[in-house]
């Protein structure tokens, strides 16, 4: 008989029960394979709960006019107000900026999204808008921040004012997006799980 | 060697031949429903001559198969956002309804239908076979229902306890539970309606 661990040991048995899994698994799979009509539907299936998650962002999308209606609060420039890891809803139908609103906003050329507060807003005549904006927690505003020759930022930039905020949820997007292989992993799980596993209908 | 599921309930004889029965996990539910209902359809199927429709189903498959292509046009359109957002409307809408409809068909015009059959040669859509199936979850009583495809029609339930068919270990016998089956189907065929009951085995008899 091969060499195991003492039947005893927690490693020992850890090794067992994800040796059962692996194999119920890997029988599932192959008895979903012999039968296409149930490949096909168990794989729809899949495709519609994954496509059904990204269709919500998309309304959410339209509902809130903003590119990214859900964003997460990445450092620590609006203390005391929002914290690292914070979730944060936006919205970005026409109403005007206002000063001392929380924005969200991109600056042109670079990917990361900024969380900062409204300090001044001029509505020129011909309807175009500049705005400055400072985190709460720096001491000075962000002119330094902004792309290179730029003093002010564009209505345009703004991805939608903070309406809405779930604090410290964000932290598994800082988790997944710090070790990217996590983000792998727990979705191949997922989905290998839906594929095998048959609900009642 | 412990032996085969069969033997130890005393429902196969040596004509079946030697059979390697599947194990299942007891304590899954949802496994325990599907081996049944599969055992039960194929069994309808073979030794009842029926041929199973697909009609429902490929309904289902098609609105699926519908409602994904909705979704990858919204996801994947190149059409950058501000300019899209009639484009994603639509699609989104659509998306959600389509999985209403959807849902609505697998909650109320399926529910626990397993199989229907498709009607014998000149025979109405309604006269086909309807069969439903039910295993309450943590329930040891698996409910085998024929009917006509029509609600209301007259049913005949086969109340059948899960023990008679797997051993504590979670062996299937596939040959038990299919003849108790086609013995229902037989009976539901001659005009019986009604519930029955396939209760626990009585005392094990020795083996000699």
């Amino acid at each position: 008989a091969p060499r195991s661990p003492p039947r005893g040991s927690p490693g020992g048995r850890a090794m067992e029960f994800v040796k059962t899994v692996v194999k119920n698994q890997w029988a599932e799979l192959k008895q979903l394979w012999a039968n296409p009509r149930q490949l096909i539907f168990q794989f729809l299936n899949l495709a519609m709960i994954v496509l059904s998650a990204l269709m919500i962002w998309k309304l959410m999308v339209v509902v809130t006019n903003s590119e990214s209606p859900v964003v997460v609060v990445l450092s620590g420039s609006m203390e005391t107000a929002f914290q690292r890891g914070d979730i944060l809803f936006l919205d970005n139908n026409a109403a005007p900026v206002r000063a001392g609103e929380i924005v969200v906003f991109k600056i042109s050329g670079r990917d990361v999204p900024i969380v900062h507060r409204v300090l001044k807003v001029h509505e020129k005549a011909n309807g175009t808008v500049e705005l400055l904006t400072k985190g709460d927690a720096n001491k000075v505003d962000d002119k330094g921040l902004y792309a290179p020759g730029q003093q002010w930022l564009r209505r345009e930039d703004v991805l939608g004012r903070a309406r809405g905020a779930l604090r410290y949820l964000g932290m598994v997007t800082i988790i997944l997006n710090d070790y990217p292989a996590l983000k792998f992993v727990l979705i191949g799980l997922m989905g290998l799980f839906v594929l095998t596993s048959r609900e009642s209908s | 060697r412990t032996p085969p599921a069969q033997a130890l309930w005393g429902m196969a004889d040596a004509a079946d031949g030697p059979h390697e029965p599947q194990v299942v996990d007891t304590a899954d539910c949802i496994k325990m429903k599907q081996v049944l209902d599969d055992e039960a359809m194929e069994t309808i199927l073979q030794r009842g001559g029926y041929e199973q429709s697909f009609l429902l189903e490929n309904v289902k498959l098609s609105i699926m198969a519908v409602s994904c292509v909705f979704a990858l046009v919204a996801q994947l359109f190149p059409m950058p956002f501000p300019q899209s957002r009639a484009l994603l409307a639509v699609c989104s809408l659509t998306y959600f309804a389509l999985s209403g409809v959807l849902q609505f068909i697998t909650y109320v015009i399926d529910r626990d239908i397993i199989m229907v059959t498709v009607p014998l040669a000149g025979a109405r859509k309604s006269e086909a076979l309807r069969v439903r199936s039910q295993l309450a979850r943590f329930s040891e009583w698996y409910h085998l229902i024929l009917q006509r495809n029509a609600d209301g029609s007259p049913e005949a339930v086969a109340r059948m306890y899960v023990g008679r068919y797997f051993t504590a270990a979670g062996q299937f016998d596939s040959v038990g539970f299919a003849r108790e089956v086609e013995a229902h189907l037989r009976r539901w065929e001659s005009g019986w309606e009604g519930t029955d009951e396939r209760g626990p085995p009585g005392p094990k008899k020795k083996k000699d």
